[in-house]
């Protein structure tokens, strides 16, 4: 980490020479990574990744760099590299505040750094073989582990001068299996923002056979039938649906040059009265949680869309500028490599009033879908697609045979509208998303929802 | 700095029983300038030093990776080369080093302030082609250069240099209500290469020609694969041809060496020297040269690509594709610069061959909606029908889906078009493909 008097001449040099606002992130991060097989371990690796990135703005142009050189002279000269295409006059500044640590704000029991690769091998050992013996037809198991300890300094001319340490743990279980008509997966990946302990009441051996069952399943689904039907989209990481349809669209990168589909609807009704969509980042111990974001603000709980009408946005301090909005503790990046922009952080859409069965009982026939892969979105258009993992169709209100090969498309604002019922059984996981400044942990959860009309990729 | 790192570190590391020890040193600079009208609205710049350091301990291979080089933390680095040698069923396989030329010193390019001269003037250019060209949402232009350096404890070492320049343009195009966009990239290793001015317009064209575009009903079609989704489709399933995943029984393509997996016309090689590409590599990060070879030769598989591991467990010879995905991690497999070799059609020859059917000029959601291990994909995409031979109408909200493995062999006919994309890890030139039916979800 910096000394403050080394953060005060960089934040000295920025404003002097054209910076109207100057960041300094510092940063210096633990990882384990190790992805096993049946066989035994591919590939592991520990390591700590250490560097600086400074962010200064000039109205609404701003300058970032990056490096792993420390040295007071090499990060003033980057300083100076930096500043010699604004030509500009020099900007105010206020002097650092006493630092503020934030590193408590999530418990963290067992720090990754302090446990034995042999202990964690112990833990993917157990999820292995309780993939492995769930079916014949299981040929092949992958976990990938990971855990990272990353601290954090955050300072910038503003005075702020904050610190924080972010511990994550995840193991992602990938179960292979193959018969005569082909190979499917199925996966899950839990995950928290905790230390080792989050293993403690972790039943390795239910998410192991989960991705057994669902690879399993897959095995004897028939190609999905394509066309337009109504979609139940159950709870749990399926919320994800939503972080394509319309959170993305949400985000100040998309929303600030006016080139998202939601650009310029603050109060108006963009959804179904049914949908109310929250990003949360200061969820106890959740996997996207944040105790402060990667610009030194503080997470919180942001009402995006309430019943229906838009409420707000997630906004960065650049985009923000040219919004004329104030952030909103969403800023994040992969690391020091990347400038921060607004992004995600605990995203889901809150409770309703029907339950599952209702929802199923009341469809004639759709399509049924109970756990995901992924999707993107293109925020100009709301165009989005999302790839459906374990799905069934519905036929006369029943649950029947699972499908495979299933991409439901969409427009955002569509979607959004066609949400016609909602379930009480809200559930939040665990992913990644990619974006801009790089893949991040996020959540992404839901209710079981119903959309009365999508259309269904299938290639049947 | 390096040199002392290289000795002090091999000198703690030996001290605490870890022999062998051998660095891969990645250093990159970036420089990335982005223009919104008319002024820089951006500008990122970056240098850094990536080390990944492994060793041999109790027999086994073990490894750590370091940002900063500060000596207080070699003790924790040398605890990671132990535990993970300790977990690790792999031996230790030393770096092989070779002799090579002297490289001539990277193309240092344009000074910033003219790049951002080029890139307004390719804004400009965008603007002007129509009026409902709204925003020129992304205009940017990215020079990356990478050293790498491999080298063990006793000063032996290789290095490699690439250097490339990656333009990006997004539009947005804007008719009423309805709007539209296409963003589009670039790569030249020599920035005289890019034709700036030229991409901008092609990608205003792009976004402006989709307006209005609705969907065409669900049914099977005859579909052109513009040149940028080929590319794209390959990207995504080529990890079948890659030796640790027909090993691991996860490839379609195990079992297939020297049999018919594509038709007779499709012809794909790697050329790490390939004019086109990005990835200028001698020698792999095992130290094992590269070489220009035919993954499918007249529709026929000939190799597969692998690594060291790989080919001693295949009883074959390197191919020179041990690379890692990232400096952290040890090489597992990729390709250089793959290219699809070109037919003799045009892209307008092609679409005379199609009565009633598609020109798909974009797909998304490949990450989720393609899966490498089944060939299986369903993509939303974009596009245009065609009738009679000619484009009648922009095509959105689509997904066309099918099996990649089948589609190679039902190829028919290859466009003399091109287009490039990737990344780092694996870059593809290839043309535009005729294919004579496809799922299409639509209506």
């Amino acid at each position: 980490m910096l000394s403050k008097t080394t953060i005060e001449r960089i934040l000295d040099a920025a404003t002097s020479q054209g910076g109207d606002f100057a960041e300094v992130f510092c940063e210096d991060t633990f990882y384990t990574n190790v992805l096993a097989l049946t066989e035994g371990v591919e590939t592991s690796s520990l390591g700590r990744e250490s560097g600086v990135g400074i962010r200064i703005f000039n109205g609404l142009n701003s300058l970032y760099g990056y490096t792993n050189d420390f040295k007071e002279d090499n990060l003033l000269a980057m300083v100076r590299q930096m500043t010699a295409l604004l030509n500009k006059a020099a900007g105010q500044r206020s002097r650092l505040c006493d630092c503020i640590s934030y590193s408590g704000v999530h418990p963290i029991q067992q720090k990754p750094v302090s446990i034995p690769l042999a202990r964690k091998l112990e833990k993917i050992e157990r999820a292995l073989s309780a993939g492995k013996n769930y079916a014949p037809e299981i040929v092949q198991v992958s976990v990938s582990y990971v855990d990272m300890e990353q601290s954090v300094q955050i300072a910038n001319s503003e005075g702020l001068l904050a610190e924080d340490a972010r511990v994550k743990t995840r193991m992602h279980i990938t179960a292979f299996a193959q018969n005569e008509q082909g190979m499917q997966t199925g996966y899950f990946g839990p995950g928290a923002m905790r230390g080792f302990e989050f293993y403690d009441d972790l039943d390795i051996e239910w998410y192991a056979r989960e991705a057994a069952r669902i690879a399993t399943t897959m095995l004897r689904a028939v190609p999905c039938p394509g066309g337009q039907m109504p979609v139940v989209i159950d709870n749990g990481f399926g919320g994800l649906l939503f972080h394509e349809a319309c959170g993305h669209s949400l985000e100040a990168s998309s929303v600030a040059k006016g080139t998202s589909e939601f650009s310029g609807k603050l109060g108006e009704r963009i959804a179904s009265p049914l949908v109310t969509l929250i990003d949360d980042g200061s969820l106890a111990n959740e996997w996207g949680s944040l105790a402060i974001d990667d610009e030194g603000i503080p997470t919180r709980k942001n009402i995006l869309i309430e019943n229906g009408i838009l409420r707000g946005y997630l906004v960065d301090r650049l985009n923000g500028r040219r919004m004329g909005m104030a952030p909103t503790g969403s800023a994040r990046r992969k690391n020091y490599r990347f400038a921060p922009q607004a992004r995600m952080t605990n995203t889901y859409i809150a409770n309703g009033t029907s339950t599952r069965d209702e929802i199923i009982a009341n469809t004639e026939r759709g399509l049924f879908v109970k756990y995901i892969n992924g999707g993107s979105v293109n925020p100009a258009t709301g165009e989005f697609n999302f790839n459906a993992c374990e799905s069934y169709l519905i036929e006369n209100g029943k649950i029947t045979e699972p499908v495979k090969g299933v991409t439901l498309i969409g427009k955002g604002g569509n979607i959004l509208q066609q949400v016609d019922m909602v379930a009480n059984n809200l559930e939040i996981r665990q992913g990644y998303c990619y974006a801009a400044s790089g893949p991040l942990y996020i959540g992404a959860g839901q209710p079981t929802v119903r959309v009365a009309n999508m259309t269904v990729g299938g290639a049947r | 700095m390096l040199e002392g790192f290289f000795s002090s570190f091999t000198e703690h590391a030996q001290r605490a029983g870890i022999t062998r020890l051998q660095f891969y040193v990645e250093q990159v600079g970036e420089q990335r300038l982005q223009v919104y009208e008319h002024e820089l609205e951006r500008l990122q710049l970056a240098d850094v030093t990536l080390i990944y350091v492994e060793g041999e301990y109790a027999g086994k291979r073990g490894s750590t990776f370091v940002e900063n080089l500060t000596p207080h933390l070699f003790n924790e680095h040398i605890a990671s080369i132990k535990q993970t040698a300790e977990c690790s069923n792999t031996p230790f396989v030393p770096l092989s080093f070779h002799k090579l030329p002297a490289l001539q010193t990277w193309d240092n390019g344009l000074p910033a302030f003219l790049l951002e001269e080029k890139l307004k003037a390719a804004e400009d250019a965008a603007y002007a082609l129509d009026p409902r060209v709204k925003y020129v949402t992304e205009c940017s232009c990215l020079k990356r250069t990478k050293r790498i350096l491999l080298r063990d404890e006793w000063g032996n070492q290789m290095e490699d240099k690439l250097h490339y320049y990656r333009m990006g343009v997004a539009v947005m195009a804007q008719d009423g209500g309805e709007v539209q966009t296409a963003r589009i990239a670039d790569f030249a290793r020599n920035i005289d290469k890019l034709d700036m001015v030229n991409l901008a317009q092609t990608t205003a064209k792009r976004a402006v020609s989709m307006l209005h575009a609705t969907p065409v009903p669900t049914g099977n079609y005859p579909v052109i694969l513009h040149n940028n989704v080929v590319c794209e489709l390959l990207l995504t399933f080529l990890p079948a041809f890659f030796a640790d995943r027909v090993q691991n029984s996860m490839s379609r393509m195990g079992g297939k060496l020297g049999q018919q997996v594509a038709n007779s016309n499709v012809t794909l090689i790697e050329d790490p020297a390939f004019t086109l590409g990005i990835i200028t590599r001698r020698f792999d990060d095992e130290g094992v040269l590269t070489s220009k070879k035919a993954i499918i030769a007249d529709g026929v598989l000939s190799t597969y690509l692998h690594n060291r591991k790989t080919a001693e467990r295949a009883g074959v010879i390197p191919t020179g594709n041990g690379f890692k995905r990232d400096y952290a991690e040890k090489p597992t497999i990729s390709p250089t610069n793959l290219y699809l070799q070109p037919g003799q059609m045009t892209l307008a020859e092609l679409e005379k061959e199609i009565d009633e059917g598609l020109l798909i000029t974009e797909c998304d959601g490949m990450f989720a909606g393609a899966n490498p291990v089944s060939g299986d994909f369903s993509l939303i995409s974009k596009g245009y029908l065609l009738k009679g031979g000619r484009i009648a109408r922009p095509v959105a909200q689509i997904t066309i889906a099918g099996n990649f493995f089948d589609l190679l062999k039902q190829v028919t006919n290859i466009g003399c078009d091109f287009a490039s994309s990737g990344s780092e890890n694996g870059f593809v030139t290839a043309p535009s493909l005729l294919l004579p039916s496809l799922a299409v979800a639509g209506e």
